[in-house]
């Protein structure tokens, strides 16, 4: 009979096993595109909506930022995602599905199961088939989700640049500047969790985890030529100038003089207001020796020291170590008897 | 192929025969050599093949765009950026010579892209090809399209906003990118691609008021062809300045462009009633009703009066007024032969054009630069008061009326917070959980209450219960939640941890208990080794009828019926197979007590089923001793559903069955 026990042990463990992998296997309804796996304690639908839930989706903004003063025009503001928070709004939708105190108890017993779930569920709501690997390329498991975090970015680049791409890395390692040739496959990107217009001026981000580094940058319409405007000039005089390059090695960068960037002022037609004088930019551009440009016209050379690249904005560490909430009140039982008793005692006296 | 990450930039790619009519011709040369007369010429006519090197001429069709800057149909702060469009084809802008006689490698580009604001030139659609160019231009026949686009505009936007002769190879150039970068190749086939640059930075127009924001302007970018008509552009600019007056960026609109047709009918026009009464001078074609299409008088200078009436509210009977009409007709630029003479119209091919709208709203870097980077929370304590109570923690005081109606001020905060927090955790291995939001209300030690995770509890329950859906499912989930229990129950009972982990995971195939046994335990015993149980059957026997039955005689099977063989034999013979339905075979009544109504038998059988069950889990167990000997076993288990169907069974006979 032991003998058989363990057999039957053995044999039950393979077919866990086989169950589960058999469960990954599934089908997955058509039209769904997130990595959610097939039903498990909790059926899938339930868990997609749990998840959903707990990136806050459908909550009214309200409830996320009560007062307007916490997000003024112009800002961006950083925030952790308060799982307590986010757990109470699972808590309620759960309260939803039970009757009676026996569903309660139920329930109750089987919330652990159920928050682990979501808890490996909310990392795939974003997450398409193909990109949904077991370890990712570190050998990190994709599995329940640690901190959250995420930004609020409320103006008028939200409304004017659509487009805007948000990327974020666990660590700090490149220069600001730098291409990032895997900015999209490196192992140190942390994901999106959601990226969403919450209103025309109105971004909300979430991050699956804390990033040392966030870079927003100007969306990429191709490669773009301009110049540099003075935002300072009086609008009946405006000027503009552009930085020039080496055209011998223009991968190094505008051409430095006492650490400033040389710069051209811009020529423009008398009369016709923003109408460059392409001709003379050149004739001054050639004429700054360290440009390397030679006499010819040379429209490629012009193009070279008229590039403008998308803008990368660099938000820096953001990282606090994690406390205890100080602000929430706590109580031992303990001591809230020890009090009772002491006023139990006191009201005897009496 | 290029770096990636890397693009390389070339002057030009000119094609070796621009696009045109070609006619090549073959001669030869053959010389007879006679014997007495020496050599003689023999004449051969020439062989002419003639070809044509085609390229777009009135129309770029529209898989040679790759993209364009700004895109169309966008709004946004171009002010620092030229408009440009990038085209597949990259020889394209030196298909064509636009300058006969120039020098071989050094012809000027044919497309020039010009960047006009509504108002600075007219764009008509659906022309002849022949008459879209200005007048006395003849392009020849050689047309790509049956109608094609032309723009319109007087010789003064040429001067101002058209480049210069000695620009255009300034603004194209060729540019090769690594094939692999999505977002510059863009489905190209070669990477090679030609880009066209406009010189015109887009500009907003001026506020309203000095300090206000700009206004936003709308633009269209032409990509036009400069066939035969180079010499109309500026061959280069005297005199160029290093700042321009933004303020003045709406100055060469022709208001009359951009005037709304007016507000009447063809019959009112033709009869000259109503409001087509403003209409009848022909200077006035396209008054304007009202000021606030015109951000800027136009109307500056000598022609203030003109211009003034143009656009204020139309007086019936001023338009007999001859010098308005005049001053006005000016100013139009249109109809009046004497306008005509000021401003010379031109018109040029449009190969593509699209529209964008620049705005002032500062653009992407000084927008970033000048965000309000912080921690949610952070508050500006320079506003007036009243300000928002923040503490530390993210939390804000709100005004709260309480249940009873009581005006008071409680804690709130959303899920966003401005520092990491710690995650409630199972409490003596009992992880907490609500089932109402009241349950999450918590008092701080200022007194006040903070309500946060209540409120978004209910949040969380209303949006739950706004999807019928979902409720339903959930619902169902909640009636199989019993299953899953139940199931979790049996794995407890069959084994260790490992099979606990099993009788979850079973149970979250379908959270139903036949699910279970479906997929878990048969599974299971199909896996298990040949003799784990006992000796199993071999797999093809030769026969499966016992042996008693195949030493059997059809005389005895006969005789075991009740038959006669003899007689069957008969029978057989006579009638054949047929016969045997004549026979007539002996039959019983089957009792008509159920089963069920066997009380003893019953009993036994389900004692015999709980001993079974407890043998089963006190085996799995691993527990050794049995019950002590003559107490009643134990039963360690709930009803089941053959528990109940027995019970119900049971009962049923007490009711039917006979009285035994």
């Amino acid at each position: 009979m032991e003998l058989q026990t363990k057999t039957y042990v053995d044999a039950m463990k393979a077919t866990v096993g086989t169950l589960a992998l058999t469960l990954t296997q599934l089908p997955r309804p058509d039209g769904v595109e997130d990595g959610i796996r097939p039903d498990g304690v909790v059926p899938a639908e339930i868990v997609r909506f749990l998840a959903q839930l707990r990136l806050l989706q459908g909550v009214p903004f309200s409830y996320l930022v009560p007062d307007a003063e916490l997000i003024p025009a112009e800002t961006i503001r950083f925030f952790y995602l308060d799982r307590n928070a986010t757990d109470a709004l699972v808590e309620g939708a759960l309260s939803a599905s039970t009757v009676n105190a026996a569903d309660r108890i139920q329930l109750a017993e089987l919330y652990r199961t159920v928050r682990d779930e979501v808890d490996a569920a909310e990392r795939l709501v974003r997450m398409k088939d193909s990109d949904a690997p077991a370890v990712d390329a570190e050998g990190r498991p994709i599995g329940a989700g640690g901190q959250i975090s995420g930004f609020l970015l409320r103006s008028r680049l939200v409304s004017g640049w659509p487009g805007l791409h948000v990327r974020a890395y666990a660590t700090d390692t490149r220069p600001d500047d730098q291409t990032i040739p895997d900015m999209d496959t490196s192992p140190d990107r942390v994901r999106l969790l959601r990226m969403e217009r919450l209103a025309p001026a109105v971004l909300l981000v979430l991050f699956d985890g804390v990033p040392a580094v966030v870079h927003l940058e100007e969306p990429r319409s191709g490669i773009q030529f301009g110049v540099r405007l003075d935002p300072g000039a009086d609008p009946a005089q405006q000027t503009a100038v552009v930085t020039v390059r080496d055209v011998a090695a223009p991968n190094n960068g505008p051409i430095k003089s006492g650490g400033q960037d040389v710069t051209v002022p811009v020529p423009f037609r008398p009369g016709a207001p923003g109408v460059i004088n392409m001709k003379k930019l050149n004739q001054d551009m050639i004429n700054i020796a360290a440009t390397n440009m030679g006499a010819s016209v040379d429209s490629a050379e012009f193009a070279l020291q008229m590039l403008r690249f998308p803008l990368r904005q660099v938000f820096g560490d953001t990282s606090v170590p994690a406390t205890a909430d100080a602000f929430v009140a706590t109580i031992k039982i303990g001591a809230l008897a020890d009090r009772f008793q002491l006023a139990a005692k006191v009201l005897g006296g009496l | 192929m290029t770096t990636p990450g890397f693009f390389e930039l070339y002057p030009s790619a000119r094609p070796a025969l621009p696009a045109g009519a070609y006619t090549a011709t073959g001669s030869q040369q053959v010389i007879a050599q006679t014997p007495h007369d020496g050599p003689a010429t023999v004449p051969i006519d020439d062989t002419a093949f003639h070809l044509v090197v085609d390229a777009p001429r009135y129309k770029l069709p529209p898989d040679q765009i790759l993209s364009t800057f700004p895109p169309a149909g966008t709004e946004g702060d171009w002010r620092e950026r030229l408009p440009q469009i990038v085209i597949k084809r990259r020889t394209l802008p030196w298909e064509r010579n636009p300058a006969p006689g120039s020098p071989a490698g050094q012809q000027p580009p044919w497309l020039a892209l010009v960047v006009l604001a509504d108002g600075e030139g007219t764009l008509s659609p659906d022309v002849d090809p022949s008459r879209c160019v200005s007048a006395g231009i003849d392009l020849g026949p050689e047309a790509d399209v049956p109608k094609a686009k032309y723009l319109e505009v007087g010789q003064d936007i040429v001067d101002k906003v058209f480049p210069c002769r000695d620009e255009l190879d300034l603004l194209c150039h060729v540019r090769k990118v690594d094939l692999r970068d999505t977002e510059l190749a863009l489905g190209d086939d070669d990477g090679f691609l030609a880009v066209v640059l406009s010189s015109r930075l887009p500009q907003p127009a001026a506020p309203a008021s000095a300090g206000a924001e700009a206004k936003p302007l709308k633009y269209t970018a032409y990509l036009i062809n400069l066939e035969r008509q180079l010499d109309v552009l500026l061959p280069t600019e005297p005199a160029p300045s290093h700042s321009f007056n933004a303020t003045l960026t709406t100055d060469l609109i022709d208001q009359q462009l951009l005037a709304p047709a007016p507000d009447a009918t063809i019959d009112q026009i033709a009869m000259t009633l109503g409001p087509a009464l403003q209409i009848q001078g022909k200077g006035v074609a396209k008054a304007v009703e009202s000021g606030s299409l015109v951000p800027f008088s136009t109307a500056q200078g000598i022609e203030s009066k003109a211009g003034a009436w143009a656009i204020g509210p139309v007086v019936n009977g001023v338009a007999g007024s001859a010098d308005f009409q005049t001053a006005s007709a000016y100013k139009a630029g249109v109809n009046a032969g004497f306008a005509e003479v000021l401003v010379r119209k031109l018109r040029f091919p449009v190969l593509v054009s699209w529209e964008f709208t620049c705005t002032g709203e500062g653009g992407f870097e000084r927008l970033m630069n000048n965000l309000d980077v912080g921690l949610l929370g952070t508050v500006d304590e320079t506003t007036a008061p009243p300000n928002l109570e923040v503490a530390a923690t993210g939390h804000i005081s709100l005004a709260h009326r309480t249940r009873r109606g009581e005006a008071s001020r409680s804690w709130y905060r959303g899920p966003l917070t401005p520092q990491p927090t710690v995650r409630a955790e199972a409490v003596q291995g009992v992880l907490p959980l609500a089932h109402t939001g009241d349950q999450l209300r918590k008092v701080v030690p200022d007194g006040r209450e903070d309500i946060s995770l209540a409120a978004l509890f209910e949040i969380g329950r209303l949006l739950t219960l706004n999807k019928p859906t979902l409720v339903a499912q959930l619902m169902q989930w909640r009636r199989e939640l019993f299953g899953a229990a139940r199931a979790r129950e049996l794995a407890d009972a069959l084994a260790s941890s490992v099979v606990t982990g099993l009788g979850l995971g079973a149970a979250s195939g379908r959270n139903a208990l036949e699910d279970l046994v479906r997929t878990v335990v048969v599974d299971a015993f199909v896996t298990l080794p040949a003799d784990a149980l006992g000796p199993s059957a071999p797999a093809v026997t030769a026969a499966r009828m016992p042996a008693e039955l195949l030493q059997l005689q059809t005389s005895d099977v006969l005789a075991g019926l009740g038959l006669d063989a003899d007689r069957l034999m008969a029978i057989t013979k006579a009638y054949g197979v047929d016969g045997l339905a004549t026979v007539p075979v002996q039959t019983q009544e089957a009792p008509t007590i159920p089963a069920a109504g066997d009380k003893a038998s019953l009993l036994a059988l389900n004692n015999t089923l709980g001993l079974r069950v407890d043998d089963l889990v006190m085996s799995a167990l691993k527990a050794t001793e049995a019950p002590p000997h003559g107490q009643k076993p134990r039963r360690g288990r709930k009803k089941d559903t053959l528990d109940r169907l027995i019970g119900e069974a049971a009962a049923r006979a007490r009711i039917n069955g006979p009285e035994d």
